[in-house]
């Protein structure tokens, strides 16, 4: 089974490049992109216009943007964590904001991990590199989780 | 005829005729003489004892009886010079005569002893005095008598009068013996008439006297009457005190017995003693006085108050005690109460005055009372000194005058008092300035006059009276009007007076014009107000600038991000089609992105730093130094530089943010000494301009002292990058921190010379 990543980026430039950066790394991964929070929801939980979506293959690895149209991250994340299914889905936030309100927030409702995009490219590929082989090779998710 | 006796009938002597060689005239005559004087001397005796026998009275008694034995003596010595005529028994003679000698020497003697007190005896002109006086009071007794007779009033009614009264009447000799005891006095004294006869008063009666008897009976026998005061024991032991009279009883003109006549007074002595004790008891002076105007009584009080001692006072007109100008006008006042006697209080509302022996006038209160008593009518007249009332009274009036005219002096407030209907009575010179009324135009008005219309319409000031009348007082800020119909905000206090009783006597009105203060008070208000909406105003920006930072931090670097990460991707994808020059303008893209980056970063870094909470507290700043400067190091090993700490150098400060402070100083000093083999770098402190400065200096590039207000500007930079790096934030940070420590940073150098930066700390320990 291919392992796989679902961004949740509403910048298409910053989608494209952070997919650029994980593959840049030769990660197998499968990435899906979503751009907002509904449409993250509805990916996770096979609905509205993932409606189908088989839900028994979730992601190894969620890269969450904060900030987003409808339903921003950390709305998003408050979700997962409420769900049954996703309340141990490993989530990271990718954001561009190193405020410490936001780092707080973020980590209160449950995050993983904290990521600052770096604008020099170079090091963000690096960054990449590292969160991918991380998360979906070195970490070992929950129990139970197929 | 021969007298002479036969000799052989005496032997050894001759009978005493011989002696007259019996001239028989001489012998007769002898014979005759001697019986002659035998006779008297035997009859003068015997006249002696009769006279004794009838004048038992009479002292001496004795001394008559030595007189007839010694004049009987005397008699005999002469019977026997007859008989000696013609017997010679000289031995019975001789006998008789030493018997006759022995007497005579005795009553010469006892008669020298006896002459002093018989001398002391009256002479019988002071008994023709007595007995003058006993006989007009025996006339006065037969008329007495004759009257009693007149009234045919027999003996026997009189005896028996003397059983019924209730004085004790006895008759006693002239030695105290008892001759009649009445039925009152057995009951008074538990002595029955037959115990009592006989018996010497004053040992039965165990009498005290209050003078010695001999005095009491001198006084008797001189006037023929004694009146006083005896303490006698009854049979049972207990006393009693009565008032005796006592007469002498005459016969022909002599006394021969004591009348005495006692009135049981204890009863009277103990009720007047409780009287005395309550007379002396009374907190005022009293004064009795009788109806001749003359005091009879007084108490010690009296003595305390006009300073006279008691005896002064008795039967003295009381006038003494009066001023001398009202003595003539109180005579006439005096008789008139004895004419319509009533309780009352003297010369009511008139101020009553008394006269102390030394002259003094005093403030008296009296009130009157008559008195009936056996006596007659007395008056009691009951004295208060109330000189210590008149002068509470004066200085109270005193202090009242005072505070009128305090009250009336006073500017700033309106004193006014109004009757309990609310109309004005009293006026102070405030009020006249506060609202503008003289007093003469405003009392007697009523006070709502000084209400607004809308009050009055409200039936304000109607509404304050009853609440001050219901709970004391009622006090109030709120607008009254002047006279001239202008408006002022008054400070009110309306205060209920009461008088002793509880009932309502008024209103004490305070009033101030406040309305300067109120007028501060509006713009202080106002002033509050728009502090508060500039504080508003403020808060919004700073909201509106946290959301700028934050947007700024978010949506600026994400272009930047595309730009490089684009550009980066250019280089990467086309490398082998791209020439060198392309590659060179790809790469200054990027490194402009990047430079914009840091650029945002320290932005928003300033910003967070003006904005994070801060926690000053005692710091050591020389180790703060000391770890900033090691961590400067490590990032620059090839560097050689000398870094001097003056040590243990304390400030309040917050930690953190003086951390960034010793960041930025001792970073720029390491940047700006690059160029130098050996740098050398100090911190310390020093007193600049009076007031102790810490300073970061350096021997690096330093500046243009033309410039060095510029320094702490952001984005200033007094160097171009190329030869030091930096964007220009540094200082502004470091400026920013040191302001928020209500400190002061600026900077010393020359170009070349190093550079100095100083700073200063005041904050407040939070």
């Amino acid at each position: 089974m291919r392992k796989s990543i679902l961004l949740v980026e509403d910048n298409p430039d910053d989608a494209a490049l952070t997919v650029r950066a994980l593959k840049k790394n030769q990660l197998p991964n499968d990435i899906t992109v979503v751009h907002d929070g509904v449409q993250a929801l509805d990916y996770l939980y096979g609905q509205g216009s993932f409606e189908g979506r088989d839900t028994r293959e979730m992601p190894e690895l969620v890269l969450l943007d904060l900030k987003l149209p409808l339903l921003d991250g950390i709305d998003v994340l408050k979700r997962l964590r409420a769900d049954e299914r996703t309340k141990l889905l490993p989530v990271v936030i990718l954001t561009s904001s190193n405020e410490d309100q936001d780092r707080m927030n973020a980590y209160g409702c449950g995050a993983n991990s904290y990521v600052r995009k770096p604008v020099d490219f170079a090091t963000f590929v690096a960054a990449a590199a590292q969160l991918g082989l991380y998360w979906t090779d070195l970490n070992l998710p929950a129990p139970g989780r197929t | 005829m021969s007298i002479s006796a036969p000799s052989f009938l005496y032997a050894g002597f001759q009978p005493h005729g011989y002696c007259y060689q019996w001239n028989s005239v001489l012998v007769w005559l002898n014979v005759f003489s001697d019986t002659l004087i035998a006779a008297a001397y035997f009859t003068i005796p015997v006249t002696l004892l009769w006279f004794i026998r009838k004048r038992r009275d009479l002292p001496f008694g004795w001394i008559f009886s030595l007189f007839g034995l010694f004049i009987v003596a005397c008699g005999f010595t002469h019977v026997m010079e007859v008989w000696n005529l013609w017997h010679a028994d000289y031995w019975v003679s001789g006998a008789i005569k030493s018997v006759t000698a022995a007497a005579s020497v005795s009553t010469a003697v006892l008669l020298v002893n006896l002459i002093p007190t018989a001398i002391a005896l009256p002479s019988p002109a002071r008994w023709m005095e007595i007995n003058h006086s006993l006989e007009s009071e025996v006339q006065e007794r037969r008329a007495l008598e004759l009257q009693l007779r007149l009234s045919e009033t027999s003996y026997r009614e009189i005896a028996a009068l003397l059983e019924v009264t209730h004085d004790a009447i006895m008759e006693v000799t002239l030695e105290n013996e008892i001759l009649f005891w009445n039925h009152a006095a057995e009951k008074l004294y538990g002595w029955s008439k037959e115990e009592a006869l006989g018996k010497t008063v004053h040992v039965l009666l165990h009498t005290v006297f209050p003078k010695p008897l001999g005095e009491i009976n001198a006084e008797l026998i001189n006037i023929g009457s004694w009146e006083g005061e005896l303490l006698h024991q009854r049979r049972d032991g207990t006393t009693v005190v009565v008032a005796s009279r006592w007469a002498v009883s005459l016969k022909s003109g002599r006394a021969v017995a004591i009348l005495k006549s006692n009135r049981d007074i204890t009863m009277r002595r103990q009720e007047e003693d409780k009287f005395r004790s309550l007379l002396e008891a009374a907190p005022d002076a009293v004064v009795i006085v009788n109806d001749e105007g003359k005091i009879v009584l007084v108490n010690s009080q009296t003595e305390k108050v006009f300073g006279y001692v008691r005896s002064e006072l008795l039967h003295q007109p009381v006038e003494i005690l009066l001023p001398d100008k009202i003595r003539a006008l109180h005579c006439g006042h005096r008789n008139d109460f004895f004419a319509h006697p009533k309780t009352r209080n003297m010369g009511a509302g008139l101020e009553l005055k008394g006269r102390r022996k030394d002259g003094t006038e005093i403030p008296v209160e009296i009130s009157l009372s008559p008195l009936e008593t056996a006596e007659g009518l007395l008056v009691s007249a009951s004295i208060r000194d109330i000189s210590e009332r008149k002068r509470a009274e004066e200085s109270m009036r005193q202090a009242d005058d005072k505070l009128r005219l305090l009250i009336q002096g006073v500017k700033d407030y309106a004193f006014l008092m109004l009757d309990p209907e609310g109309r004005v009575t009293t006026w102070n010179n405030g009020a006249e300035r506060i609202k503008g009324y003289r007093a003469d135009e405003i009392i007697g008005q009523h006070f709502s006059k000084f209400y607004p219309a809308e009050d009055l319409a409200s039936g304000k000031p109607s509404r304050e009276l009853e609440i001050a009348t219901k709970y004391g007082s009622y006090e109030e800020e709120g607008w009254r009007l002047r006279k001239d119909g202008t408006r002022f905000w008054a400070s009110v206090l309306i205060t209920a007076l009461r008088g002793k009783n509880g009932q309502l006597r008024g209103f004490g009105k305070l009033t101030r014009d406040v309305t300067n203060r109120k007028k501060a008070e509006e713009d202080a208000d106002r002033q509050r107000q728009e502090i508060a909406q500039a504080n508003a105003k403020l808060l919004l920006a700073n909201n509106e600038l946290e959301s700028f930072s934050y947007s700024v931090s978010h949506d600026l670097r994400t272009p930047l991000r595309t730009i490089d990460g684009f550009s980066h991707a250019l280089l990467e994808d086309l490398s082998d089609k791209l020439d060198d020059d392309s590659k060179s303008y790809l790469n200054r893209i990027r490194a402009a992105t990047q430079r914009m980056a840091a650029l945002i970063d320290d932005l928003l870094n300033l910003s967070r730093l003006s904005r994070a909470a801060m926690h000053a507290k005692p710091l050591n700043l020389s180790v703060l130094v000391n770890s900033v400067a090691c961590e400067i190091r490590g990032a620059y090993p090839d560097r050689h530089v000398e870094l001097r700490v003056a040590p243990d150098l304390q400030a309040k400060a917050d930690a953190g943010l003086l951390r960034v402070v010793f960041e930025n100083l001792l970073g720029n000093a390491w940047k700006f000494t690059a160029k130098k083999p050996s740098a050398h770098i100090e911190f310390g402190q020093a007193q600049v301009n009076g007031s102790a400065a810490f300073f970061v200096r350096d021997d690096g590039a330093g500046f243009d002292p033309a410039y060095a207000d510029k320094l702490f500007g952001a984005f200033q930079r007094l160097h171009s990058a190329s030869e030091f790096e930096g964007t220009g934030i540094g200082l502004a940070t470091v400026q920013r921190i040191i302001h928020r420590h209500n400190g002061r940073v600026w900077a010393e150098s020359a170009v070349g010379q190093g550079a100095t930066f100083y700073f200063t700390l005041n904050a407040e320990v939070s």
